[in-house]
């Protein structure tokens, strides 16, 4: 799956969210076209998250529950309307794990892995040996604090711009752009070691 | 910590799909909704209604106009000065006529279009003729710190913080009676702002809801890119030569420095001998230890704290012996060394006995004296630097826009040395270009407060203050109890007011870097200033204390 589909939008699809928020923000009912439209994203993004899927199912109900409570305060200030619900998430995911004390989880993929590789060129290529890599790199992730590797996640698993990364942080581009770079230098710092 | 699973088999669509459910998401809706005897409506309705009754009734009984148009007959302001020390507003009389758009201009450049007919009293008439307005405008730190008005802002109930790129409040009257913009009618604001970047929204504080309000976004402003380099070509010419600004803060540190020996050498006032204790005399350079230059015929009273002395000790012959200061006031570490017992060290007090009091007690007023005048002498020449970096700071800053200026062709009114911020607003009161941010959360220390002498101090509202980014984040008392959380990335600053409020508490930028990030508590020395004086203190002049 790939949440950035409907991800960036036109116009006009801008227009068209903005109506279908005024309604939902009249009555609660008709915030289901926006949970069809969203739905899958958000699926996606708590699943890389946590652990079990019927956790990620309970957590994804749990926003869309709390998006709908809170729709009345939302406000469009020129970013994406899914902006705002990944925002939900991120704390709803945090009180997953404030309530459960289970390890904090990440799924990724090989494939995501080795694209991670790649786009960290240099360094990373060239300090190990083929095989020794994915390990190397998996150790170094997980030494890593929770907002850094929410950064590399967003960017090397999800395939995010940073654009689209600061939005859903409420960071600057600049900013997401830089501290992603840093997460990935202190991956290359922790290799070395 | 975190474990990075690795999982080829990804969950498809059709995993996903079949967890899709509206109907609990509505379930659950429906259980987050608040109960009716704890909603706003409940807990203002009530008195609401019975002012409504009594409004309906005055109606019925005392007026028969029942076509009146309902407002305000006064603007409500729930911000205070924390210091009692308001921004004064600026009075600008203009005269509204049926057929011009009205212009006012500020003391600061900041221009008011007001269309014609958009001004309307409490009734909804459009007013002509003579009209107040009040203006004052909140530019930075400082200013944000004076005004009270809360800069939290809640985003899908995450609370943010602003960085303000300008913020003002603009009030009207009419023969003392507040006058309002028609519904379908806007003024124009072109705030002269001090903050050159273009990362902001529009926001009006609502009263009625205690909370600020999205109402747009700010066209206003330059890239950090362009910034950036204005900042280099100023640096790199002959005539912004930093050389002054650089001179100014070595002066500083240096001064700093000759203040902090001086506190360290305070003389320290005589105390008497105390019979029932241990004491001895040892030969030492006064010169080492200025603070003792008062204790005339100077001996070291084992201390009540000391853990390791044994009274035989007094029987032995040492061969050496070496003094250095506690980390209490008036406590001194004394280590003696032989062959025999090696070297064996415990606390003393400085004391002198009762005859050298009276001529002790004379030498050490004097030397106090001299300390005291020492020290006005530093601090007032630590203030002239300060005030002058300062200075060279705001000159800087009002090139910096000058120079951006230069780019900004698209502007219709450039207030030379000022970034033009456009707000169009359709209500009086407290307008802002802001930024939402989260609040710092990288570092975090339990804090204790006390003064230059080392006295705890009580502090009420507490504020995190960043140089670089105009940003001011109160914290509660309670929060601060929890420990000060900061960016130790950022330059930090704690302002904070007294339980009295007749002083304000700075902890600077260079104390600040200080604290690592591993530290866990900290004892925060602030530096009282009365509020009366910060007020005439440029927010430079604050950044420099």
């Amino acid at each position: 799956m790939n949440e950035k589909q409907t991800y960036h939008k036109t116009t006009a699809e801008i227009e068209q969210e903005k109506e279908l928020i005024i309604k939902a923000q009249q009555n609660p009912q008709d915030f289901a076209p926006l949970y069809d439209l969203y739905y899958l994203q958000l699926f996606n993004y708590v699943i890389k998250r946590v652990k079990e899927e019927n956790d990620a199912a309970e957590i994804t109900s749990d926003i869309f529950a709390k998006a709908i409570f809170n729709i009345k305060k939302y406000q469009f200030k020129g970013f994406p309307f899914s902006s705002w619900l990944y925002r939900i998430a991120s704390n709803e995911i945090i009180d997953f794990y404030r309530q459960n004390k289970f390890d904090k989880y990440v799924r990724v993929s090989e494939t995501q892995l080795n694209y991670l590789i790649d786009n960290s060129e240099d360094e990373i290529n060239t300090l190990l040996a083929k095989e020794e890599k994915i390990g190397q790199i998996l150790s170094s992730l997980e030494k890593l604090a929770d907002d850094e590797q929410q950064l590399i996640t967003m960017r090397f698993f999800e395939d995010r711009s940073f654009k689209e990364m600061a939005e859903i942080l409420d960071s600057t581009e600049t900013n997401a752009r830089v501290k992603t770079h840093r997460a990935i230098a202190k991956v290359k710092e922790l290799i070395k070691k | 910590m975190k474990k990075i699973h690795i999982d080829n088999n990804e969950i498809t669509n059709q995993d996903a799909l079949k967890h899709k459910d509206f109907g609990k998401v509505m379930e659950k809706f429906g259980k987050l909704k608040t109960p009716f005897y704890q909603t706003t409506f409940f807990k203002v309705g009530t008195p609401v209604i019975v002012a409504i009754a009594a409004l309906v009734i005055y109606q019925l009984i005392l007026k028969d106009t029942s076509t009146e148009v309902l407002r305000n007959s006064s603007y409500s302001t729930f911000y205070n000065s924390p210091i009692n020390e308001d921004i004064d507003f600026e009075d600008i009389i203009g005269v509204v006529d049926a057929n011009n758009s009205l212009i006012l201009s500020t003391n600061s450049g900041t221009r008011i279009t007001i269309p014609k007919n958009t001004l309307v009293d409490s009734l909804g008439n459009i007013i002509t003729g003579s009209v107040t307005f009040k203006y004052r405008e909140f530019l930075d730190q400082k200013d944000v710190f004076l005004s009270g008005i809360p800069m939290t802002f809640d985003s899908a109930s995450v609370k943010m913080n602003f960085e303000s790129g300008g913020m003002f409040e603009l009030l009207a009257y009419q023969n003392e009676q507040p006058v309002f913009i028609a519904p379908d009618k806007e003024v124009k604001v072109e705030l002269a702002s001090k903050q050159a970047g273009d990362n902001f929204n529009i926001y009006y504080f609502s009263t009625d809801e205690n909370e600020w309000i999205y109402k747009g976004k700010d066209n206003a402003g330059f890239t950090k890119e362009a910034i950036a380099k204005v900042d280099e070509k100023l640096m790199s010419s002959i005539s912004v030569d930093s050389i002054p600004t650089n001179y100014l803060k070595i002066e500083k540190e240096k001064v700093a420095q000759q203040i902090d020996e001086l506190k360290r050498n305070k003389p320290l006032k005589p105390s008497l001998l105390d019979k029932d204790s241990y004491s001895f005399v040892i030969n030492f350079e006064y010169k080492d230890f200025p603070e003792l230059a008062a204790f005339k015929g100077l001996k070291f009273q084992v201390s009540k704290n000391a853990k390791n002395f044994k009274p035989e000790y007094a029987n032995e012959i040492w061969e050496e012996v070496n003094v250095n200061r506690g980390l209490e006031n008036k406590e001194y570490n004394v280590c003696f060394t032989n062959q025999k017992q090696g070297e064996v060290c415990f606390l003393t007090n400085p004391v002198i006995a009762e005859n050298n009091m009276k001529a002790s007690e004379a030498t050490y007023e004097k030397l106090l004296s001299d300390y005291k005048a020492k020290k006005d002498s530093l601090k007032e020449r630590s203030k002239e630097i300060r005030e002058a970096i300062a200075k060279r700071s705001n000159e800087l800053n009002d090139l910096k826009i000058v120079e951006l200026n230069k780019n900004a062709i698209n502007l219709a009114t450039v207030v030379e040395n000022r970034i033009t911020r456009t707000f169009q607003i359709a209500n009086f009161g407290v307008w802002n270009s802001d930024c939402p941010e989260k609040l710092p959360s990288e570092a975090i220390v339990k804090a204790k407060f006390v003064d230059e002498n080392g006295k705890e101090v009580q502090l009420t509202t507490m504020y995190l203050v960043l140089k670089g980014r105009n940003v001011v984040i109160s914290m509660t008392p309670e929060t601060v109890k929890e420990g000060i959380r900061f960016n130790p990335e950022e330059e930090c600053m704690l302002w904070a007011v007294t339980s009295d409020r007749k002083n304000v508490a700075v902890f600077n930028s260079d104390q600040f870097k200080k604290i690592k990030k591993s530290d866990n508590s900290i004892t925060f020395e602030m530096n009282l200033i009365s509020s009366k004086e910060f007020v005439t203190y440029s927010t430079e002049t604050v950044f420099n204390l």
